[in-house]
């Protein structure tokens, strides 16, 4: 059947030739509508409190894609109409960007910073700087007004007034392209401001993102050095241009039809996926290489191009499409996962994988027939013993003289150097902590934190019993009581927000700014006719940010100068309690913001939480980081490998030895080349710089390495002391079926 | 065109012009005609009515607010006093909000806050302040004068079988460009009574800020042909926000005296 069919392909080589090609063309041209997004949402565990809350807060009140732009003055304070101009055009540039939420831009010269001052007679709520002050007196007066606003110092103004800031947030919706594009724009505005004057920083979470887009987007480059490398080790295990090429035009066919395949679904690549060509790329070279070399073996018999296609591929078929479905269908099952990125990581590699499969069936043999045939010589050197046979004679060695002591020491000393190393690794899961130290996220987010509240969020979402809960003064005054609290006890909590900051202030306005009056008012009728007093004067959309529209929940936010999970796990277990305290009963009130994911994300590690892997989606992301990413894909690359290791051992019923030295110098020898494809194509990722790319570039390393010695070593001396009747039976379903496949080792 | 005695040229001239640019005939005012008098047609002499403001949020939130309100017209025929008493939500009840409007200058504003049990002057606010967190600004509720903008008649069309013409107007100089934050403004205004039937606003950027609808009026005084809106929407594009205002209980025949427009009238909570 199969040899028929693989017959009819050489026969009209051409014509399966220029289909692959014009299919592979196709997908090629669907590669432009490829997109590179991230979204941190794809990696947090979804089911934990603290994300449930961060999401919610920023559904209601904002604050998902936050831009800060620092700008330090470098002589004086930022009080300087050079300065403040420069303020202002950023604030006009930035309101212009497309997707900018317009009434939550706040800077010096934002509408939405009002100057809320008391007079004689009653209140002005003004903008604080609608035209830049020019004279000295101007200035003073700005400057004054700036500080009896002390919801503005430390958010928009440093303390010292050396360094202001522009935040501005944006919209999420369908017509969100990334964040790069938010990035070249605010690049473009404030580029133009460069000058000697000031010295200018980027933060806030889009922008890391931005970064992390950037690198990803890097991935193209990387992934031609990663081929380079794969060539290499192709050029070592054949000694032949052919045998260099074959394998890698099955390769970028494959990584072709996979992106093209991703592009035309409109399924965005995000940061982990970002290195999936690379995997798809190795994996389908590992195939091509084990195809190619029996096609070797069968053409130093046969001597006959076409013949030794037909019958290399009619006997390594099955089993090339047996490990090839079960890798698609492992990988395909993925996207039972609840996270898109392990989704879209299945739904990648099965594509990918399955084009790899194709084409070994289709245009591989096509053009192996069509091409020259390897000069003798290339057989002939395919033979010769090499550095590589010395290993695995080595390994068989270890084996048949039952050492083992040495064998099995060594393995085990290994697995606990690496379990070690996890367990180091999984430390660290801040966004900023995945940069190196001297890249541009880290380097501007040193000024930003030191001069400004702190570049670390943790929001706390206060929902009351019914409408207008907010109103109560008991919750405006536990709202102020949370806030002196975090920051008193905390010298790393920077500043704290609150609806409850804007109420004093009106009270005290109202009371001609009466020092004594600074305070909550008593009532919730007066907190009402504030809040509709300030609404003659303000914008509405003034309190979006800390109040929802019916009034039943508020935000605190609190800006920290620390990302260690360590210190906010300790502010957290500290304010559980005190919170409770405060609060009257029926207000709910739940922790989130950027710290208290990387928090829920630490617990959720920590804890050991792992049992639950379907409910909770950071164990997901560990799992996708270390285990699947790495291990698995590392596995399922040397599934047809293995069980080519295991058919050959079989042949030789009971002699164990001379099955072992035979299994070990053919399929065990291409099991290392594909481990070193893989391995070393993917630890060109460990140069990247980008922490997340480091680790799964080391891990995948690993694992190849630790997959290969399984195969090459542990499986064959299990066997050779379990002497399973499944190996070693004269029924056993395995060796049947790979004699049947044609496996049988050669001496 | 030389005097000529063949009326039935002319009249075919006419014809033809007026099938080619109907809005152009003799009879036809001017644009600034048209915005004048759509700015004396709400000038009503005095008047108490009630009013209902929703406001709407982008996430379909509500907030409901119930006034009382009296207007007085000032001499000079285009100034108003306003005082406005809130009836809901409860704990708002009895805040008092007076108005005295200066079309030249700022307007005198003042607030009673009955938990306060004071009277509060408030500053001066931009004329493109939202007035009580509503989408219908300060510069909206008095509309500027004529020639604070500059006006042309861009064509004539029936909207929802109402005949309007349709005018474009651009602020005059940049200052009230900044001052009222629209970059031009297209007002479709019925040509039976001159009050408008929605105006299209746009910003300083020429982004579409808002829209208003002015789907029910009623004439209020036949004699001198003063119209009122009983239902006016506005929608702002920007932000996803709307106001949805109502007025009922019209009543301008009660004679309306000075002594409502007082700080002391503000503190008596009704």
């Amino acid at each position: 059947m199969l040899r028929r069919y693989v017959t009819f392909i050489v026969r009209y080589r051409i014509v399966v030739m220029l289909a692959a090609v014009a299919i592979s063309v196709f997908f090629g041209s669907k590669i432009g509508n490829l997109r590179v997004v991230v979204d941190p949402n794809d990696n947090l565990p979804q089911e934990h409190p603290y994300v449930i809350a961060s999401n919610e807060i920023e559904r209601v009140f904002g604050g998902r894609n936050i831009v800060v732009i620092g700008v330090e003055s470098t002589s004086g304070d930022v009080f300087q109409p050079k300065v403040l101009e420069k303020i202002q055009r950023i604030t006009d540039g930035v309101l212009d960007i497309p997707g900018v939420i317009r009434s939550n831009v706040i800077s010096l010269a934002a509408r939405k910073a009002k100057d809320i001052v008391g007079t004689e007679e009653g209140m002005q709520v003004r903008q604080l700087m609608e035209t830049v002050p020019q004279t000295p007196a101007e200035i003073a007066k700005l400057k004054k007004a700036v500080y009896a606003n002390p919801i503005y110092i430390n958010s928009i103004v440093s303390r010292d007034g050396k360094m202001a800031t522009i935040i501005a947030d944006f919209k999420s919706g369908k017509d969100f392209r990334g964040y790069t594009p938010i990035k070249n724009q605010i690049d473009a505005i404030i580029n133009k401001e460069r000058d000697d004057s000031v010295k200018m920083y980027l933060g806030g979470i889009s922008i890391n993102l931005a970064w992390l887009e950037i690198y990803s987007q890097r991935m193209a480059f990387l992934f031609f050095i990663s081929l380079a490398i794969i060539m290499g080790i192709l050029y070592l295990s054949f000694r032949s241009f052919q045998g260099m090429l074959i394998p890698v035009i099955t390769a970028l066919m494959s990584v072709i039809w996979g992106l093209g395949l991703m592009g035309m679904l409109n399924v965005p690549i995000d940061t982990f996926n970002a290195t999936t060509p690379i995997l798809i790329m190795a994996v389908a070279a590992g195939h091509s290489v084990q195809i190619l070399k029996r096609y070797y073996e069968e053409y130093g018999k046969l001597h006959d191009s076409s013949a030794a296609v037909i019958d290399s591929l009619s006997k390594i078929g099955p089993v090339m499409l047996t490990a090839g479905s079960i890798a698609v269908a492992s990988f395909l099952s993925l996207t039972a996962f609840p996270t898109l990125t392990i989704r879209v990581f299945g739904i990648f590699t099965a594509t990918g994988i399955l084009s790899a499969v194709i084409l070994e069936m289709t245009f591989i043999p096509a053009f192996r027939s069509f091409i020259p045939a390897p000069k003798r010589y290339e057989t002939e050197r395919e033979k010769i013993k090499d550095w590589l046979d010395r290993v695995t004679n080595g390994i068989a060695e270890v084996i048949v003289n039952k050492r083992w002591g040495l064998l099995f020491g060594t393995l085990a000393l290994l697995i606990a150097v690496l379990l070690g190393g996890i367990h180091i690794l999984v430390v660290d899961n801040s966004l900023k902590g995945n940069f190196s130290e001297d890249s541009i996220v880290r380097t501007d987010d040193v000024p930003l934190n030191a001069g400004m509240g702190g570049t670390n969020t943790l929001y706390l979402l206060i929902e009351g019993p019914e409408a207008d809960s907010i109103k109560n003064p008991a919750a405006l005054r536990a709202m102020e009581a949370v806030q002196n609290h975090l920051q008193e006890k905390y010298q790393l909590v920077g500043k704290t927000q609150s609806l409850a900051d804007f109420m004093k202030k009106i009270n005290k306005a109202m009371h001609a700014d009466d020092p004594k009056e600074d305070r909550l008012p008593d009532t919730r009728e007066l907190n009402a006719q504030y809040l509709l007093l300030y609404s003659m004067s303000g914008d509405p959309g003034d309190f979006d940010t800390y109040v929802d529209y019916d009034y039943k929940s508020a935000v605190i936010w609190a800006y920290l100068k620390t990302d260690s999970t360590a210190v906010i796990e300790e502010i957290i277990a500290d304010l559980r309690p005190f919170v409770a305290k405060q609060f009257p009963p029926g207000y709910k009130i739940s922790i989130g913001g950027g710290m208290a994911q990387g928090a829920a994300l630490n617990e959720v590690m920590v804890q050991g939480k792992l049992l639950n892997i379907g409910m909770i989606a950071a164990s997901i992301y560990i799992i996708s980081s270390l285990v699947l990413r790495s291990s698995l894909a590392g596995l399922l690359v040397l599934i047809p490998l293995s069980l080519a290791v295991l058919a050959n051992f079989g042949q030789k019923h009971g002699a164990c030895d001379e099955a072992l030295r035979v299994a070990l110098a053919t399929a065990g020898k291409a099991v290392i080349y594909v481990a070193l494809a893989v391995g070393l194509g993917y630890s060109i990722l460990m140069f990247t710089g980008f922490g997340m790319h480091t680790r799964l570039g080391f891990l995948v390393a690993v694992a190849m390495a630790v997959s290969c010695l399984s195969a090459i070593a542990l499986l064959p001396a299990v066997l050779c002391i379990v002497r399973p009747r499944f190996a070693f039976g004269n029924g056993a379903a395995v060796t049947a079926q790979a004699r049947g496949a044609g496996l049988e080792a050669r001496g | 065109m030389r005097s000529t005695s063949k009326p039935i040229f002319v009249a075919i001239m006419l014809i033809g012009a007026a099938i080619m640019v109907a809005p152009a005939s003799a009879d036809e005012p001017s644009a600034r005609d048209i915005i004048e008098k759509n700015f004396y047609v709400t000038k009503i002499k005095h008047m108490l009515n009630d009013s209902t403001m929703t406001l709407t949020n982008d996430k379909g939130q509500q907030r409901v607010r119930k006034t009382r309100s009296v207007n007085l017209l000032q001499p000079n025929g285009i100034d108003g006093k306003i005082m406005i008493r809130f009836l809901q939500p409860g704990d708002v009840e009895g805040t008092g909000y007076l108005q005295v409007q200066h079309y030249d200058g700022e307007d005198d504003m003042w607030i009673y806050l009955p938990a306060l049990k004071k009277v509060r002057r408030l500053v001066a606010n931009n004329k493109r302040d939202s007035f009580v967190g509503s989408d219908i600004s300060y510069g909206d509720i008095l509309q500027p004068v004529v020639d604070t903008y500059k006006h042309t008649i861009v064509k004539s069309e029936a909207l929802d079988g109402e005949d309007c013409w349709v005018i474009e107007s651009v602020p005059a100089s940049e200052q009230i460009k900044k001052d009222y934050g629209y970059g031009k403004k297209t007002a479709w205004i019925r040509k039976s009574n001159f009050m408008e039937k929605k105006v299209d606003y746009m910003d300083t950027a020429g982004r579409p800020l808002k829209t208003m609808v002015v789907p029910e009026i009623v004439e209020v005084d036949a004699a001198t042909h003063k119209w009122w809106a009983l239902k006016r929407e506005v929608k702002n594009h920007q932000t996803g926000h709307s106001t949805l205002l109502i007025f009922e209980n019209l009543d301008t025949k009660k004679p309306v005296g000075e002594d409502f427009f007082s700080t002391r009238y503000l503190e008596r909570e009704k």
